[in-house]
């Protein structure tokens, strides 16, 4: 309730341009939660999402220029339910011959679908506008003008609380709770006498038709779209954003997709190795951290009583510290062997041992002083992790703690 | 008029079997490892990329021959490494989270070749001495080089038929292939397997890497460009068979090559009917030419096996 | 306290004096694809602005005001360059300079039309010194928009005319381009200046941009259709993978293309590129001394020589900053008297004369046509070839016609 009250307050306490990016990272979520349901309730892993954040923008887009045009169908800010029914009915199709299968193949035939529908939308100019896409623009309504980001922010950010207010419905209803046995033994389910196949279709649609407002919510702030939006990487990015965060959670890919896309927005402009980085930190969560960084920090909280925490706290020490180490090492190594690797003229020129310029400081690339503190800083890093760990299996629990954790 | 379209027919058929041989020496080391661990690797395309990088490197500093003997090492070894510490370790967390691993590790590839090696394709090039007109087709004449990628191909193909079908080790993978408890019963040490069945699988890529590299341009989104293609071979030719991934990449091969020369469009199937004017008269999808649409084919073969026939034109039945 | 009350009323008035003085800072941003695939082309526009910018400090500025320059990384995806541009706004910038992909120009031109709506008392002008797309100076142009570049039309028209004089130019032609908006522009100008060329298409094809590997079954097709002649707007990976095959399998072409004096084309292409045809924005031989001179001092301040689209890029920022040198930058900044300064602009380069058609916002430039060969003045890296000029069409003659589908409102 505080958070939504402190969303609600912020475009009064950050600067203009701040405000555009809060959009971006409520859309993200909204796409991540979207996303997840399949995951986190149906144990189904689509590979191929985009498409669905694709035609919900497009669907928008063209109800946005038809209100322009002057055939409005609905009133401005609810043009995004276009980009929901549009979602919806791909959903339907891809749906209902994705679910024919399970795991691998599941994940192979959405994927097939994302490519034959990012491949064939160049193509349909018409719906799609070749090239440079389609643009639009956001029509006044009831004396709104929607042209300064703060009343687009206010937009979608309704829509960003309804939508999750849905979403969380759903997992309540007999459906939802259905969706979540089928991720357990869809074996059992069938065994009780429901249809395994129609209920993941309509799952699967729901994930869809979230998606679809997602797009839709990007179309109304960004007010034009192309065929880039059915990118595979795209797809990717939104598995990544959802697992890094936490893909057991409710809340996990909304704050993996939010935290994700603020960085990415930041880290951007400072370094051209943010996907690289991106890349690391999922796959250390995948191999580490399976329930996220959203999960690890849920389940300390879940420990409640603060005399708990209090005997965790060197092994969370300890653990923060290590990963600042590890990370700042990483980074440091990173940008010095980019550097390097940038300039092969000036390498062929020094014969191979050149200075490198980085933040400010030349750092001489033949010194061992260059290379040792990250090399020093990584490992470092991981003794802390280790003793971490060990820390926090000796740690001394209350019997009832011992007995619920672990 | 006639004479043409022969020679078309005939240089289409060779260029379609030389690609298709590359994408089989790359696939035949995916569907195995998915055959056998049910993991479907994403980063297989990286370890075809790293192969022809590592080949760049090596060529640069020694020579291509070198470079050919070594590079393949190198990325079976990563392979291995990757078998032996990550997917393990993802192995616990469950099936899906060895899917998203491999498929972080194809993003870290990406970017890592980026870092050390520029956007740029890299000038890698095939040795002179391999340089040369194999033989003139009507007119064009067909490089050495192209044969010797085919041939390679298809004296690796020779290797692993043999190897799993006439040795020890052999008759091993291919029943851990099909039965990994059943052989861990009986004693053997099936995890050494799994490892070697990835190493090789990484091997096979990167030497096919190492090879077409040098004919075909290097860059850092080879594997993305090739990593889709494999996928649909490998689903179509049958997960965890050889001979099927070889039947589906002659097929993909040789269909690339013949769909570029074929400016036929959905609107033509209404010929024998009168239809086409009208069809035509609609257009959007209906006028899009083959030779445009010859990417999205595969893809849509693909969707049909999986939802008809998910074992594939040669994989068992599932 | 009187006395300090009075001190600091002095002193504010003082100080208001000078900001009223002092100009704003003319804020140039450059929204550019400086990190993502396809950005060592792209990122050339960035690097070519901020050599200008460096030389404007140098020079004391233009009229006293001082050009700020500042980058934002759109890394090649239109959604991120839309966020760059809503950054670029909140950060003040009065000029956008943006050349690479036709797309992200299509997005920001569509968004500063918008903003312009928005905003009539703050405008903001955009300037491409690279995007080709027909449709920037057509159904998309405004009058915030200035385009620097050529675009398909001239460039075909002014490749025909001097292959046909000097007899390089076959009667059967081979259409192949990349299938999206540039390429789609190409082959239609290829058609339609099929007479002007004394030639005719004998057969077309539109392929995948910049992922097909194997060209070999283009070449065979090639073939199948007898032409003598290929045609082409292929770029990067696609015109030196095309020309390769075309030289492993033997046949005997002349070529015509857009793109071969990129960085790296003709590198990779090599032999296989002799006697080819290519048309340029500049070239280091058209211009005696001054191109000279401008060539050696890029390479002093950024460690290379300038390409086509960076020396573009400096004309048309130099049109800019004639624009900027006729109105006055004491008071505040005055986007639309900027813009319509630029309308009227006119330089002459080394090259030959740019101007400013009013009516579509096409820049008018000088279209070189050069020749792959032994014989050029300034070969490449570690070959002995280079682009030999062949002819130099004067703006005015390169022009193409305005296209009807631009209806541009006018300020008022």
């Amino acid at each position: 309730m505080l958070a939504v009250l402190m969303l609600f307050a912020l475009p009064t306490v950050l600067p203009q341009r701040a405000i555009a990016t809060v959009t971006q990272m409520q859309i993200a979520a909204l796409f991540a939660l979207a996303f997840n349901i399949l995951w986190r309730q149906t144990r189904l892993l689509s590979f191929g999402h985009a498409v669905f954040f694709g035609i919900g923008m497009f669907a928008t887009v063209h109800a946005m220029r038809a209100a322009t045009g002057g055939a409005a169908l609905l009133p401005m800010p609810l043009l995004p339910l276009f980009g929901l029914m549009a979602g919806l009915a791909l959903g339907v199709i891809v749906g209902f011959f994705a679910t024919a299968r399970t795991g691998t193949y599941f994940a192979m035939i959405t994927l097939a679908f994302a490519e034959i529908i990012h491949q064939l939308a160049p193509q349909w100019e018409g719906m799609f506008g070749g090239e440079s896409g389609l643009s639009a623009m956001r029509t006044p309504w009831a004396g709104l003008s929607f042209g300064s980001d703060t009343e687009v922010y206010y937009l979608v950010l309704t829509w960003s609380l309804a939508a999750i207010l849905a979403i969380h419905y759903f997992t309540q209803t007999p459906l939802g709770r259905l969706a979540f046995a089928l991720g357990d033994n869809e074996q059992r389910v069938r065994f009780l006498g429901y249809n395994a196949r129609l209920s993941k279709t309509l799952v699967f649609i729901v994930s869809a038709m979230f998606t679809g407002l997602a797009g839709g919510l990007l179309a109304v702030a960004n007010e034009n779209v192309d065929h880039s939006i059915f990118r595979a990487s795209l797809s990717g990015q939104v598995v990544i954003h959802t697992f890094i965060g936490g893909a057991g959670l409710f809340f996990g890919p909304v704050i993996g997709a939010a935290a994700l896309t603020l960085l990415s927005s930041m880290a951007a402009d400072v370094t051209r190795l943010w996907i690289l980085y991106q890349g690391l930190l999922f796959v250390v969560v995948v191999m580490y951290l399976p329930q996220g960084i959203v999960g690890l920090i849920a389940d300390h909280l879940a420990l409640g009583r603060w005399r708990q925490l209090q005997a965790l706290l060197p092994p969370i020490l300890a653990g923060l510290a290590g990963v600042t180490l590890i990370s700042a090492g990483t980074i440091f190594l990173a940008e010095l062997l980019a550097a390097l690797a940038a300039d092969p003229f000036a390498r062929q020129a020094a014969g191979g041992i050149v200075s490198v310029r980085l933040w400010g400081a030349t750092w001489d690339s033949a010194a061992p002083a260059t290379w040792l503190p990250p090399l020093y800083s990584i490992a470092g890093g991981m003794v802390l992790l280790h003793l971490a760990a060990r820390w926090r299996r000796h740690a001394q629990l209350s019997p009832e703690q011992q007995a619920t954790d672990g | 008029m006639g004479n043409s379209r022969v020679d078309f027919v005939i240089v289409s058929l060779l260029n379609g079997i030389s690609y298709g041989l590359l994408l089989f020496m790359v696939s035949a080391g995916l569907t195995l490892i998915f055959g056998m661990m049910g993991v479907l690797n994403f980063a297989h395309g990286s370890f075809y990329m790293l192969g022809a990088y590592f080949g760049y490197t090596l060529a640069r500093y020694a020579s291509f021959w070198v470079a050919l003997a070594i590079a393949p090492l190198a990325v079976a070894l990563i392979g291995g490494f990757i078998e032996r510490y990550m997917l393990r370790r993802a192995h616990r967390h469950g099936h899906a989270h060895e899917l998203l691993l491999t498929f972080g590790l194809f993003f870290i590839f990406e970017e890592l070749v980026k870092l050390f090696y520029g956007f740029y394709p890299v000038e890698y090039r095939m040795p002179a001495a391999l340089e040369f007109t194999a033989f003139s087709v009507s007119g064009i004449d067909y490089p050495f080089f192209r044969l010797f990628i085919a041939g390679v191909a298809v004296a690796m193909f020779m290797a692993i038929f043999l190897l799993l079908r006439f040795t020890r080790a052999g008759l091993i993978i291919r029943a851990a292939v099909h039965r990994p408890e059943m052989v861990e019963a009986l004693g053997h040490n099936v995890p050494l397997v799994f490892l070697a069945v990835f190493a090789l699988g990484a091997g096979m890529a990167g030497l096919a890497g190492t090879v077409t590299g040098a004919f075909y341009p290097t860059s850092p989104t080879m594997a993305q460009e090739l990593g889709m293609i494999i996928f649909v071979v490998v689903v179509v030719g049958g997960l965890g068979s050889i001979e099927g991934a070889l039947v589906a990449s002659l097929l993909i091969g040789i269909f690339s090559s013949f769909a570029v020369g074929l400016d036929w469009t959905l609107a033509d199937l209404g010929k024998p009917f009168g239809l086409h004017p009208w069809l035509a008269g609609l257009g959007g999808l209906l006028t899009v030419r083959l030779s445009t649409m010859a990417s999205v084919v595969p893809f849509v073969l693909m969707l049909i096996i999986l939802l008809i026939r998910p074992a594939g034109l040669m994989g068992e039945k599932a | 306290m009187r006395v300090f009350a009075l001190a600091a009323l002095a002193a504010a008035s003082v100080s208001g004096t000078f900001t009223s003085v002092h100009a704003d800072n003319i804020k140039v941003a450059v929204i550019e694809n400086l990190s993502g695939s396809g950005s060592t082309t792209n990122r050339e526009f960035a690097l070519a602005v901020r050599y200008w910018a460096e030389q404007v400090k140098t020079k004391g500025g233009i009229r006293g005001g001082v050009v700020e320059y500042i980058e934002y990384d759109s890394q090649g995806s239109t959604a991120t360059a839309a966020e760059k541009f809503r950054s670029a706004v909140a950060d003040g910038a009065h000029i956008i300079v943006q050349g690479g992909s036709s797309g992200v120009a299509g997005q920001l031109t569509e968004d500063v039309r918008k903003h312009n709506l928005r905003n009539p008392t703050q405008p903001i002008l955009y300037i491409n010194p690279g995007s080709e797309a027909l449709e920037l100076t057509g159904e998309k142009c405004h009058y915030y928009f200035f385009r620097f570049a050529t675009n398909a039309d001239m460039r075909v028209k002014g490749l025909v005319t001097a292959m046909r004089e000097a007899g390089d130019l076959g009667a059967k032609v081979f259409s192949i381009n990349q299938n999206y908006s540039w390429g789609k522009d190409m082959q239609g100008a290829i058609d339609s200046y099929a007479s002007l060329g004394g030639y005719t298409v004998v057969d077309r094809v539109l392929h995948d941009t910049n992922k097909i590997q194997d060209f070999g079954p283009y070449v065979a097709r090639i073939k199948a259709s007898g032409a003598d002649t290929v045609i082409t707007g292929n770029w990067a990976s696609d015109l030196v993978l095309l020309m390769k095959e075309v030289a492993t399998s033997g046949l005997k072409m002349k070529f015509g293309t857009m793109f071969l004096d990129l960085p790296g084309s003709l590198e990779s292409a090599g032999q296989a590129a002799l006697g080819y045809y290519t048309v340029e924005s500049s070239n280091k031989e058209v211009g005696g001394d001054a191109m000279l001179a401008l060539y050696a001092d890029y390479k002093q301040r950024l460690g290379h020589e300038p390409s086509s689209s960076e020396t573009r890029t400096i004309f048309a920022m130099q049109t800019l900053g004639a624009a900027l040198n006729t109105l006055d930058l004491s008071k505040k900044i005055d986007v639309s008297a900027i813009a319509s300064a630029l309308e009227k602009a006119n330089i002459t380069t080394p090259a030959g004369e740019i101007g400013m058609r009013a009516e579509d916002h096409q820049a008018i430039v000088p279209v070189i046509i050069s020749k792959v060969s032994p014989d050029a003045k300034y070969k490449r890296e570690g070959l002995n070839l280079g682009f030999k000029p062949v002819r130099v069409i004067a703006g005015k003659d390169a022009v193409n016609p305005v296209q009807s589908a631009c209806k541009m409102e006018r300020p008022s």
